[in-house]
């Protein structure tokens, strides 16, 4: 479909999300804490929500991925073995507003993943109820790198409305997908027409490496030395992968006693040396150095050539939440340089 | 500074080391630790109040011990964490120089675990206002701490960047990696996080070296380190112990006193 | 509230408490059958996540108890294990968890007597706290029945 734009003022914008709150409907939105961190959270009004940043901690991708999900729940005893998988409720129409176009776009990296050879119940489940109100970047900073991975602070994909700031602090609304046209018909009234030379502020981000060098570089490093000396200071956490929105591994563990429970599952990382390990006792990636060619592979060669989409999006949280400091960014810049 | 760089450009020309251990200023700006092993590239090493990660944590580390002798760039807490870790026999001291600088600015080489501890005495004690804060956490209910603490975990999202950033969690395989039995739950639940949270301050308690690596790596911010400094302050209330001070034996929590006094023992 | 009868688990050593508990059973001594006895060779052996695992499958209240110090069978037990507890309360006050849940004592295995009040007056003490609430909604989380609250 065409895209279509209009303009949403800044306290329309306040009535139509509360007015999704008010239908019962999820929102999930950026807002600052105590310890003056972003992160997304379920908000019950729109005086909550913060989206005057440039990147927050986690990603947004706990709107089709949470960190613990139920699978099922389960009760054993002598009289009842019931297994009961998650009630409809469990998964509510979500409105995800405010994220970033990295985040947007990462969703269709975890699609591919999620239903590529097996539909995973659960993810489609709320990727089909989710909405997502995009929010074009109007600042970004050192870590940022989107446009260096084949997206740029104003891009629609993955959106189905796209909100980017103007400089009276209004927004201009492109209506991008057909959910996105729902939420417009129903709120017709908030919007107002757009003359289409409304002046947007939109964040510069400077090349920071071309991807096909890298794309072509990387192919052959698999058994460079690189590694090891791009991973020296890795200490070997979780950090990257949690915050990551692309990441997408996770554990399953059972939760409760004997008699009753539920089974989960919870993200996982593969910078975690146990993450391979077998009961043997054998470890294919016992080094740091090998979980780090791990990563980095996995996002920039095998996803490419497996489902044809990058496995980044260059929105720079590894880079912000690694307590090592090491910079994703300069160790791309590094390979493409070998 | 550039005393440190001349110093540890030395130590590598003239062989006395194989490898630097340091800070240097990241693309970012921000610091991040540097391994730096030609006495040329010494001119990228900082040291100063932005160097916040505790660098022992690299001294137990394979890759790292592999490069033969080391010279760390130390400050205060790393001092107290090498002493540990010394007590743990978790590194060989005599591969190691600890460089820093005293009172007046001068480069320090400190090669053995009495002139280490000797430095720190010394140095004296700094006063921490991470007190302050327990004080006024020591004030509230027990219903006011317990929604505070239940509001901080909620944060956290079992990255374990506290354990990775700790110099003084070397195990190969920690507790919670252990599922015969399952001390601690994986997920980010409620209970797991106080479950983890409560044994990471525990398994830490005696040992600590009041670094605050931990809170500085939580990615949310979480203060961890009025945990470990709790329990910090009531080890040495308690049994006068204080890590990194002395070449202890045993550590606080597998040692006793017939004589250790309580007041909850019916 | 009424008629709640607390879950309290007790964490004792074999040889003193444990035996201690036997005698006030063989002299008739009526206690409450609100407590759940698990048995360890020594005070020293009780790890403190399991008290954790106790509030997290239900428990209102933990007693721990032992020899008394200078008594411990394997000498020196109970001595790590005061050191244990005295670390370990501290931690669990400034979390906010209630300290008054848990009950530690030395009771020896002459002390019958002793056994029946400690498990009767901790028992009380419960019951006027009532089911511990905060802890037990945390633990519910990912469980399916009401098994765990009690309500």
């Amino acid at each position: 479909m065409n895209t279509e734009s209009y303009i949403l003022s800044e306290q329309n914008l306040a009535k139509l999300i509360n007015g999704f709150i008010e239908a019962g409907k999820t929102v999930f939105a950026p807002f600052k804490d105590k310890a003056g961190k972003i992160n997304f959270k379920k908000i019950n009004d729109f005086t909550e929500c913060d989206i005057h940043y440039i990147q927050s901690v986690f990603s947004a991708k706990a709107a089709v991925f949470p960190p613990v999900e139920k699978l099922f729940e389960y009760r054993n005893n002598k009289f009842v073995q019931e297994i009961k998988d998650p009630l409809p409720s469990y998964f509510p129409e979500t409105i995800l507003f405010g994220a970033h176009p990295c985040d947007a776009s990462a969703f269709a990296v975890l699609e591919t993943v999620f239903t590529n050879d097996y539909t995973d119940a659960q993810f489609s489940e709320r990727k089909n109820k989710l909405t997502v109100l995009g929010l074009s970047c109007s600042t970004g900073d050192e870590h940022c790198f989107c446009t260096s991975v084949g997206s740029d602070p104003s891009s629609a994909k993955g959106s189905d409305i796209l909100l980017s700031l103007l400089k009276n602090g209004n927004f201009v609304a492109d209506i991008i997908t057909e959910k996105g046209k729902i939420i417009f018909d129903k709120s017709k009234d908030l919007f107002e027409q757009s003359n289409g030379n409304e002046e947007k502020i939109t964040a510069i981000i400077p090349d920071k490496f071309k991807i096909d060098e890298l794309d072509q570089k990387i192919k052959n490093s698999f058994e460079k030395n690189i590694w090891q000396a791009q991973s020296m200071s890795c200490l070997g956490c979780g950090a990257c992968a949690y915050v990551c929105p692309t990441c997408s591994c996770y554990d399953i563990q059972d939760l409760g006693t004997v008699y009753n429970g539920s089974r989960v599952r919870c993200w996982d990382t593969c910078g975690l040396s146990q993450f391979t390990v077998h009961t043997s006792g054998h470890n294919p990636r016992e080094n740091q150095g090998q979980r780090w060619r791990q990563r980095i592979m996995h996002k920039f060669n095998y996803q490419p050539e497996k489902i044809k989409l990058l496995g980044c999006v260059g929105c720079g949280r590894c880079s912000r939440a690694c307590p090592a400091g090491i910079s994703i960014i300069e160790n791309l810049q590094k390979i493409t340089k070998e | 500074m550039n005393k440190i760089i001349e110093v540890a450009g030395e130590m590598l020309t003239n062989g006395e080391v194989q490898l630097v251990v340091g800070y240097e200023k990241g693309s970012n700006g921000n610091e991040r630790p540097a391994f730096i092993d030609a006495p040329e590239a010494c001119n990228k090493l900082i040291f100063d109040g932005s160097c916040k990660i505790n660098l022992a944590v690299y001294l137990t580390k394979k890759h790292i011990k592999q490069k033969g002798k080391i010279a760390v760039i130390a400050q205060k807490a790393t001092l107290a964490s090498i002493v540990t870790l010394y007590t743990e026999n978790q590194i060989a001291i005599e591969n190691i120089v600890a460089l820093t600088f005293d009172a007046n600015s001068n480069v320090v080489k400190l090669r053995n675990i009495d002139e280490i501890i000797e430095f720190l005495k010394a140095a004296g004690k700094s006063s921490d206002e991470l007190d302050d804060k327990i004080e006024e956490i020591e004030k509230m209910s027990t219903e006011e701490r317990w929604n505070f603490w239940q509001e901080q975990f909620s944060k956290c999202f079992k990255c374990y960047a506290c354990r990775a950033a700790c110099p003084l969690c070397y195990c190969e395989r920690c507790t919670v990696d252990q599922n015969q039995p399952q001390w601690v739950q994986v997920p980010a639940t409620k209970t797991g996080n106080l479950e983890w949270h409560i044994m990471r301050a525990m398994h830490l308690a005696g040992r600590c070296s009041n670094c605050n690596a931990c809170s500085n790596a939580c990615p949310q911010g979480i203060p961890l380190n009025l945990l470990t400094r709790k329990l910090s302050q009531e080890i040495f209330k308690e049994f006068k112990y204080e890590p990194g001070t002395a070449v202890h034996q045993t550590y606080a929590l597998s040692d006793f006193n017939i004589k250790d006094k309580e007041n909850f023992i019916k | 509230m009424e008629n709640f009868e607390p879950k309290i688990v007790a964490f004792v050593c074999n040889w003193c408490t444990y035996a201690g508990a036997d005698l006030t059973g063989t002299s008739r001594i009526k206690y409450s059958p609100d407590v759940k006895i698990i048995r360890f060779p020594c005070t020293g052996r009780i790890d403190f996540m399991l008290l954790l695992k106790a509030f997290s499958n239900g428990a209102d209240g933990i007693i721990v108890s032992g020899c008394h110090p200078n008594d411990c069978h394997y000498t020196s037990g109970n001595f790590h294990a005061r050191r244990r507890w005295i670390v370990f309360r501290s931690l669990l006050d400034f979390l906010g968890i209630d300290t008054k849940r848990i009950v530690f004592s030395w009771v020896s295995a002459a002390e019958g007597a002793k056994w029946a009040e400690i498990v009767n007056t901790t028992v009380d003490e419960i019951k006027k706290l009532g089911p511990y609430k905060e802890y037990q909604l945390i633990a519910k989380e990912y469980l399916t029945t009401k098994e765990v609250i009690n309500e």
